[in-house]
């Protein structure tokens, strides 16, 4: 093996390095683009917790049953 | 909804048919006065599909029958088509739904993105016209861009065409014809169509999500003809059609002919750094079904190239394989490509292969000529690896006794097949 190969056998590994790692840049700008559209700038549905929870409260339900609104992956207490 | 509306004070469950939801504003006299109509395009034309499946759009009317806003739901289609997919959608608010959505006349569709162009407009306009007329009670036309779409045979003919002449290119060892399929390849499906046999494909195929076969019959024809040359002869598309492969070798004899210095690496290292792209092919297939959709596929330097959108990252991407492309021949598929890995695993399968006669003295010319490095020396004796070989024709072209030639084969191993050679030889000695 003459020291050219060796050292393009280097350069090789090097290039692709860096090749992979665009890709995996390109890739995660990829998913991310869709979620972008599908979530961020697509229709998201809001909730304005405290009218929600003057409503509840208005229908007679206990405090507690509100509590979770505020809590993002929270679940209502069980009796 | 309360994002689009808000002010709005109610906005009713999904009723009704055509089914919407219907939106109203406190008023101090009248509590409930309908402000707009939202509807789900989908629910009202699931028959109408954009490249990969259906394009779900959320669109907002008002009772006077005004687009006041449009929002992507959900979609399938290839991230490098859809970049501005959002400016796209933006020129159908404001609109009035008795009007016209005719994509190049009313509607500036997205370049090299027809299809999915069509397929939304297709859809506001059908839809829209249909909360018009029947929720509305509004005296709406027809809707203007629902011609029933006709099939397009050319589409079918032309990657007939080009197949056959590469195909012919391959079977007659006719270097023309094969300059004549990828140039066609480059024009065709490149610029023309920027349509081509990718990584993406394979996960929408994996996913089951197809397009209608009567507006896009060439992205059958290229699935179909594509695994056919596969199982028959090998790597006939990678070899003589791909519209990048084109450009990389062009980029390359650019080199040779400014004697600019060619990379070259050790055969060792060159055999395994081709496994990269099987761990590329593996990566995008699993990120891909893990995520739901093709987003993760679209990392092919050819889609990001004939589309002609991208990032910067994505821009820098392509421009840096090219680069190489000039110093070494076809640095991509060799190294890189997934669907050529995933190509390759079927050609080594194909019915026809090239072999080598008894004849054969283990000159080697073979193996210095081969521009892929498929051909390897192994006690003197060639062994071609069929994942790497792209048809070219060069060794049977060079090869000093003319015993290179397409025979029909069964299926062995690269090992078994260098032994059970060796033998023949052996025999006939």
């Amino acid at each position: 093996m003459t020291n050219t190969t060796k050292s393009g056998d280097k350069l090789l590994i090097v290039l692709l390095v860096l090749i992979v790692l665009m890709m995996g840049q390109i890739m995660k700008e990829n998913v991310a683009s869709i979620r972008m559209a599908v979530l961020a700038n697509g229709a998201k549905p809001k909730v304005d917790v405290d009218k929600v929870k003057a409503q509840l409260r208005q229908a007679g339900l206990k405090p507690y049953e509100a509590q979770y609104w505020g809590i993002p992956g929270a679940q209502p207490q069980k009796d | 909804m309360q994002d689009v509306f808000t002010g709005a004070e109610k906005v009713h469950p999904k009723l009704g048919s055509p089914p919407r939801y219907d939106i109203y504003q406190a008023h101090p006299d009248n509590p409930e006065v309908l402000t707009a109509v939202a509807f789900n395009t989908y629910d009202l034309t699931p028959e109408i599909k954009g490249y990969a499946g259906p394009i779900k759009l959320l669109a907002v009317i008002s009772p006077e029958g005004t687009i006041r806003d449009i929002r992507v739901l959900k979609h399938s289609e290839t991230p490098a088509y859809v970049f501005t997919l959002d400016d796209f959608i933006s020129q159908f608010k404001g609109k009035n739904i008795a009007g016209s959505f005719r994509l190049g006349k009313d509607i500036d569709g997205i370049t090299r993105a027809t299809m999915t162009s069509e397929a939304v407009a297709r859809s506001v306009d059908k839809s829209a016209k249909k909360i018009g007329r029947q929720a509305l009670k509004l005296d709406v036309g027809d809707p203007s861009g629902d011609q029933p779409k006709t099939l397009s045979y050319i589409h079918i003919i032309l990657p007939l065409l080009l197949f056959m002449a590469a195909v012919c290119g391959v079977l007659g060892r006719n270097i023309f014809l094969r300059w004549l399929a990828l140039l066609a390849g480059f024009i065709y499906l490149g610029l023309i169509k920027s349509t081509m046999v990718s990584v993406v494909q394979l996960v929408n195929i994996g996913m089951l999500k197809f397009p209608d076969f009567v507006t896009n019959p060439l992205w059958y024809c290229l699935v179909v003809l594509t695994l056919l040359s596969l199982m028959i002869l090998g790597m006939v598309y990678c070899g003589s059609i791909c519209p990048f492969a084109g450009v990389q070798e062009v980029l390359f004899h650019l080199g040779r002919k400014l004697k600019w210095k060619e990379l070259k690496f050790s055969h060792e290292v060159t055999q395994r750094a081709r496994y990269v792209k099987f761990g590329v092919l593996f990566v995008v297939l699993a990120a891909s079904f893990m995520i739901g959709n093709s987003s993760a596929a679209n990392i092919e330097a050819f889609l990001i190239l004939f589309a002609a959108h991208a990032s910067q990252a994505g821009w820098a991407f392509v421009v840096f394989i090219l680069v190489l492309s000039v110093f070494h021949f076809r640095f991509w598929c060799k190294f890189l490509c997934p669907i050529g890995a995933f190509n390759g695993l079927l050609a080594d399968k194909s019915i026809y292969k090239i072999h080598f006669g008894p004849e054969c003295g283990g000159c080697g010319v073979c193996d210095k000529v081969c521009p892929v490095g498929a051909i390897q020396m192994v006690d003197d004796k060639p062994l071609i690896d069929y994942p790497e070989c792209i048809l070219c024709n060069q060794c049977v072209e060079k090869c000093p006794k003319e015993v290179l030639f397409f025979k029909k084969s069964f299926h062995k191993s690269a090992q078994q097949r260098g032994s059970t050679e060796q033998d023949t030889l052996t025999k006939h000695d």
